[in-house]
């Protein structure tokens, strides 16, 4: 039997994370719906109606309707629009793209203020600017690294300089770049003096310089409401992700731990100050046992926690959704506990048959190979996506 | 000063005239991969560990490793 609480997850095709989410919601019985919002706006209709003094939305796509948007909890997980550029004269891309953008800000907005959000749009992408939750962490008393943000190339070599010749670089956002045989991405890249590219190119682009913190081992911190799970990553003890441990997956060993609660609670804090309630915190550990803030990252992963470490995160979070408020209870009483393990079958299920039903989201690699007769840059990725 | 634990890049590309600082120090994804040829997914999972990001349309976020 279904309960009353009725959640809705922005979503796009292959999202592992929402589809494991909606099948461990509908197995304790949550009422869940998953909007593919990569069908806007060239396989769904969406709109916003003032008359009468009255204000109505609805949305129609592939196997979802909604017009009674009674939701009690939103999760603003991958929300994306793609253009079907092929379509449209290429003047008119930037101005299609810019205005499915704002229209579908101001439907977000407007489609369940009285839901539970997670996270709000507005502060999420706040949220998301480095340099804002550097600032945060810092105020509520986080040990921080010296971090430059900057375009200024006299700056950086100076930076370089006071930081023993040796430092990080990292981007503002994702990015990568790609061809027909490679992908290129900037992971945190040590940075010399010696590596420094021409002036007129640091200055084209700010970047994130930082010091090169020491290591003993990193924490990923994961805050869903006011529950606080640590996950100890050795990333020392890898060949490849001794500098970023993304890189090193197929080595990696992550541990769960437990957390001073003063350093949970300063993780709390800045997710309050930065109007979140989920949140996925990177810290390293030094040598010395200082805990050092690197960023907190809004939307983060959680499922490889639990793969790694068997951090029952998969059933936090849900019943976080599910009972739609930062101080939920858990472990729930009464209600079955679900382990990302016991979904992956389903969750292949739930992709096989969205998969022919709903638009791919873009490649978000950037094309930097030849050209393809007849075809943008922005047209080949729109091509890629859809292959 | 205080000894590093890190590494340095291990495949970059050559400083290519024009190209920016995050792409000279970009690394070839086969080598997070083992040696093999990233799948859209291997690189969602890699790159994309960066936080909300401020363009609203490809709001990204972090490794999609399983």
């Amino acid at each position: 039997m279904k309960s009353d609480r009725n959640v809705l997850i922005l979503t796009e095709l292959g999202d592992t994370h929402a589809y494991a989410v909606a099948e461990a919601l509908d197995r304790k019985g949550v009422r869940v719906t998953l909007w593919h919002t990569a069908d806007f706006p060239t396989m769904a209709e969406e709109t916003i109606l003032f008359e009468g003094g009255q204000r109505r939305m609805a949305v129609r796509g592939p196997l979802m309707e909604l017009s009674d948007l009674g939701f009690d909890t939103v999760w603003h997980r991958r929300p994306c629009h793609v253009l079907d550029e092929c379509g449209l004269h290429p003047a008119d891309r930037e101005f299609a793209d810019l205005e499915c953008s704002i229209f579908r800000r101001s439907l977000f907005n407007l489609i369940a203020p009285g839901a539970f959000w997670v996270n709000d749009p507005d502060a999420a992408t706040r949220a998301g600017r480095k340099p804002v939750q550097q600032s945060v962490a810092m105020d509520v008393g986080l040990a921080t690294p010296a971090t430059l943000f900057t375009n200024d190339p006299q700056a950086i070599r100076e930076f370089i300089s006071r930081y023993g010749g040796r430092i990080v670089y990292k981007t503002f956002r994702a990015i990568s770049w790609r061809d027909e045989e490679t992908y290129w991405a900037p992971y945190t890249a040590c940075l010399t003096e010696d590596s420094l590219i021409a002036e007129p190119l640091l200055r084209a682009v700010p970047g994130i310089y930082q010091e090169l913190v020491p290591k003993d081992h990193e924490l990923r911190i994961t805050v869903i409401g006011r529950q606080v799970f640590g996950a100890k990553v050795l990333s020392q003890q890898t060949e490849s992700g001794r500098l970023d441990w993304r890189r090193s997956y197929h080595e990696l060993r992550i541990e769960p731990c437990d957390i001073p609660e003063l350093l949970a609670d300063r993780c709390r804090e800045v997710l309050a100050r930065l109007g979140l309630v989920f949140g996925c915190f990177d810290f390293v550990v030094t040598p010395d046992g200082e805990f050092v803030f690197l960023e907190v990252n809004e939307s983060g992963q959680f499922l490889f926690i639990e793969s790694y470490s068997g951090l029952p995160l998969l059933d936090a979070f849900s019943e976080f959704l599910a009972q739609g408020r930062p101080d939920f209870v858990w472990p729930a009483p009464h209600r079955t506990q679900v382990h990302y393990r016991q979904v992956q079958e389903a969750i292949q299920k739930i992709q096989a048959h969205r998969e022919r039903e709903h638009v791919h989201p873009p490649d978000r690699a950037v094309w930097e190979g030849p050209p393809a007769a007849g075809l943008s840059s922005r047209d080949r990725r729109r091509r890629v996506a859809r292959a | 000063m205080r000894k590093m634990q890190g590494e340095e890049r291990d495949s970059s590309p050559s400083q290519v005239s024009g190209r920016v600082l995050a792409r000279v120090l970009a690394a070839d994804l086969r080598s997070a991969c083992g040696g093999l040829r990233p799948t859209p997914k291997v690189v969602t999972a890699s790159v994309t560990d960066f936080g909300a990001q401020l363009d609203y349309t490809s709001r990204g976020s972090d490794a999609d490793s399983v």
